[in-house]
């Protein structure tokens, strides 16, 4: 049993969060992890990142990802107590973009306060995470009692978009 | 599986974040070679990582064809002081898994006993702990 979610809700957390874990695989059949930051447009994940750097190499030569994106969670007037933070899990399909591919919205909030800093954006590339089937999520959309039952806590929605 | 040879250090500088109650992202590679992320929680043996899951689990199945996996490990309120592990999975065993399990849920969880604490006691008949030991081939940290 899993909790029924719609993709709106999860969408919903996803877009209060900012920050999330990428997960993919080498051209050695390798996985790597790494912490990002992105932005929510229109069903689609954005990630600002040097050029250079290893995720956008490994990326192009594997576009398969898989996101997990904590949520915290604690007890009002007791933050002591200890709660697992809730998750939110998917696989996608990333492509790497340039800065001007992707909308004015999109690149300003991606790129605060570097928008004019035409070096810094030459050597810049942006990710595209489509999320694809479902989304696989624990402790959302449940209370914090129900948190402590996985037949509870579990819930799934497809991605919707 | 047996665990021998060497490892490289966990930077005393971040092995807080293997220590709990953290946040511990693992990923391993599925048999399309597509890859899986999933929540974990992990401490330390010397150098090496311990994880525990359920024989019944994905990411099992997957570390027994691909024993190459990586981790991450944050805080939540400071994700970008963070460190990734990367290593092989050098044992898998069931002996002392339950046991294992039992202290990793005293470090993130509420209470000693992960079957009754942390999750329905029923569940022990229908999940097999497994304890993992991975060995760092390569550490990098961040913050």
């Amino acid at each position: 049993m899993t909790v029924d979610l719609t993709p709106d809700q999860v969408w919903e957390e996803i877009e209060q969060n900012v920050f999330a874990v990428i997960g993919m695989v080498t051209k050695d059949n390798e996985a790597r992890t790494v912490g990002i930051v992105y932005v929510v447009r229109d069903g689609r994940l954005y990630i600002a990142s040097d050029s250079d750097a290893w995720k956008v190499r490994h990326i192009k030569e594997n576009p398969h990802v898989s996101l997990t994106i904590p949520v915290h969670k604690s007890v009002p007037l007791m933050p002591w107590v200890k709660i697992p933070a809730a998750t939110i899990t998917f696989c996608g399909e990333a492509k790497i973009l340039n800065p001007s591919d992707v909308s004015q919205d999109i690149f300003e909030a991606l790129f605060r306060g570097m928008t004019e800093d035409q070096e810094r954006l030459a050597s810049t590339s942006v990710i595209e995470v489509k999320p694809e089937k479902d989304f696989i999520t624990y402790g959302i959309g449940v209370s914090l009692m129900q948190m402590r039952d996985p037949k509870l806590a579990r819930g799934r929605a497809p991605v919707g978009v | 599986m047996s665990a021998k040879g060497s490892s490289v250090e966990i930077p005393v500088s971040h092995r807080d974040l293997l220590t709990g109650p953290v946040n511990v992202v693992l990923t391993t590679v599925m048999p399309d070679g597509q890859p899986q992320t999933t929540p974990v929680w992990c401490n330390l043996d010397g150098d090496e990582v311990l994880i525990n899951t359920m024989k019944q689990f994905q990411k099992y199945k997957n570390m027994c064809l691909n024993p190459r996996v990586t981790l991450l490990a944050y805080r939540l309120d400071q994700p970008f002081r963070n460190i990734e592990v990367r290593g092989r999975v050098v044992e898998m065993s069931e002996e002392g898994a339950l046991d294992h399990l039992n202290v990793l849920t005293a470090m993130y969880g509420s209470g000693s006993e992960f079957f009754g604490d942390s999750v329905d006691a029923d569940l022990r008949h229908k999940f097999d702990p497994v304890k993992i030991r991975i060995r760092p081939d390569r550490v990098r940290v961040e913050g």
